[in-house]
């Protein structure tokens, strides 16, 4: 091939083409920032298709730049635009479901000040229902705090396992109380540290909802069953599963939408944020209830998986 | 003494009801959802209704119809934490439309205004 200056101002042409010409293969580099030598920053596909002679060598290759800027911005705005209609959606189903709780907290307050003022007794459980839909509402805001910041998660290499183990360890003494024992069953294709690439924090809470409301289905002196699995195309499978009252049918598919709960105590929030939380780790989540059994499926893309010499240490 | 069914499927929104109406003078009945209201509406015959909209077994106007089908003169108030019901000529039907509030004075000026 006939030696050329190739030269396009504000963008290193020589880097991809060198990478094209080591593969002899054409190429389309996706979303390439491009200056042109100006200020005004360009965001362009770089398509490099390799020209070859009737003797299949390289005889040139076609550059051709695809300015995106404009495709790129307008999708930009669409997804904050999609963010800002969700997060009006989710301001007014707050604001429907923090309604009953204040109801019951300002009339019980009422009720009561009027009593005090008449000189007349108070009942304590009138207070208490006072403090109990307080904790609602707190509850509310937490989880509506944290559905709002979910984005915001800091990714590092994580072993899941380990992950899992404290999950467990957080809340045994819950478990204890319902008489409801915690298995952690590790698949044995499984090395002994299974990474991912995630946050422990946010995992921990999803993990933590779906145990939590295992516990709270099961029978007294049943076990919730957590098993992790090696899935399809490096992914990690984990299960949380329980016998005990199953999720009727009609509410399978509504159970991660906000503000559904079958629990007369639940925000409504729980499994929603459990399911964003997983959605943010590039994972995914479903739940199969039947006969009187429930179980959760999560899968996760798995960063790396030691081999198997790894899991005959395991011990 | 007047007879009042509340039907509420929050449990302290509805015993907040009960013990407020009991206090202005009334004999209160409730029921937590709608089926156990008709049933408790079909049994006791209060002089007035209150039914809460937004109920899991069957929404509060679908019940304030199937009670005119038999009774069109029962007073009935219908109320709700959602205020945009009030533009829903399916409401109509009821003597009262009031949006929940801790505040039970309109409640109770209302029920006085229907049955006194």
């Amino acid at each position: 091939m006939a030696k050329h200056k190739l030269e396009i101002k504000g963008v290193n042409i020589k880097r991809y083409v060198k990478k094209v010409l080591k593969k002899e293969k054409s190429k389309i580099f996706e979303k390439v920032n491009c200056s042109f030598g100006t200020s005004e920053k360009k965001i362009c596909n770089l398509n490099l298709s390799i020209l070859k002679n009737a003797n299949n060598k390289i005889d040139g290759i076609i550059i051709i730049l695809d300015d995106i800027t404009e495709k790129i911005k307008l999708e930009r705005s669409l997804e904050d635009f999609k963010k800002l209609a969700h997060l009006g959606e989710l301001a007014a189903q707050v604001s429907h479901e923090i309604r009953n709780p204040l109801i019951a907290i300002g009339g019980y307050a009422r009720r009561a000040e009027r009593k005090l003022l008449s000189g007349q007794k108070v009942k304590v459980k009138n207070i208490s229902i006072i403090v109990n839909e307080t904790e609602r509402l707190e509850a509310i805001l937490d989880n509506t705090l944290h559905f709002s910041h979910s984005k915001k998660i800091n990714f590092k290499k994580i072993n899941i396992i380990n992950v899992l183990k404290e999950c467990v360890d957080i809340i045994s003494s819950y478990a204890e109380k319902n008489e409801v024992k915690i298995d952690i069953n590790i698949g044995k294709s499984l090395p002994r540290r299974v990474i991912i690439n995630g946050s422990a924090q946010h995992l921990k809470q999803a993990f933590i909802n779906l145990i939590k409301n295992s516990i709270e289905a099961s029978y007294r002196g049943d076990i919730v069953n957590i098993f992790l699995e090696k899935g399809k195309k490096g992914k990690v499978i984990i299960k949380i599963e329980n016998k005990g009252s199953i999720i009727e049918s009609k509410d399978l598919e509504k159970i991660f939408l906000p503000f559904f709960s079958s629990k007369k105590t639940g925000t409504g929030l729980g499994l929603t944020v459990t399911k964003n939380i997983i959605l943010d780790h590039n994972g995914a989540i479903n739940v199969k209830s039947k006969e009187d059994i429930t179980v959760f499926i999560i899968e996760l893309p798995l960063e790396a998986v030691k081999n198997e010499e790894d899991f005959s240490n395991r011990g | 003494m007047k007879k009042i069914l509340v039907i509420e499927d929050e449990d302290n929104i509805r015993n907040l009801y009960r013990d407020e109406l009991i206090d202005e003078g009334y004999d209160v009945l409730t029921a937590k959802d709608a089926e156990c209201g008709f049933n408790q509406y079909v049994k006791e015959g209060p002089d007035l209704i209150t039914i809460d909209i937004k109920m899991e077994d069957m929404d509060g106007i679908e019940l304030m119809h199937k009670i005119r089908k038999i009774d069109k003169k029962i007073p009935i108030i219908l109320y709700t934490a959602y205020g945009e019901y009030s533009q829903d000529f399916s409401t109509w039907a009821a003597d009262e439309y009031l949006v929940k509030s801790s505040d039970l004075k309109e409640l109770k000026e209302k029920i006085k205004a229907l049955i006194s």
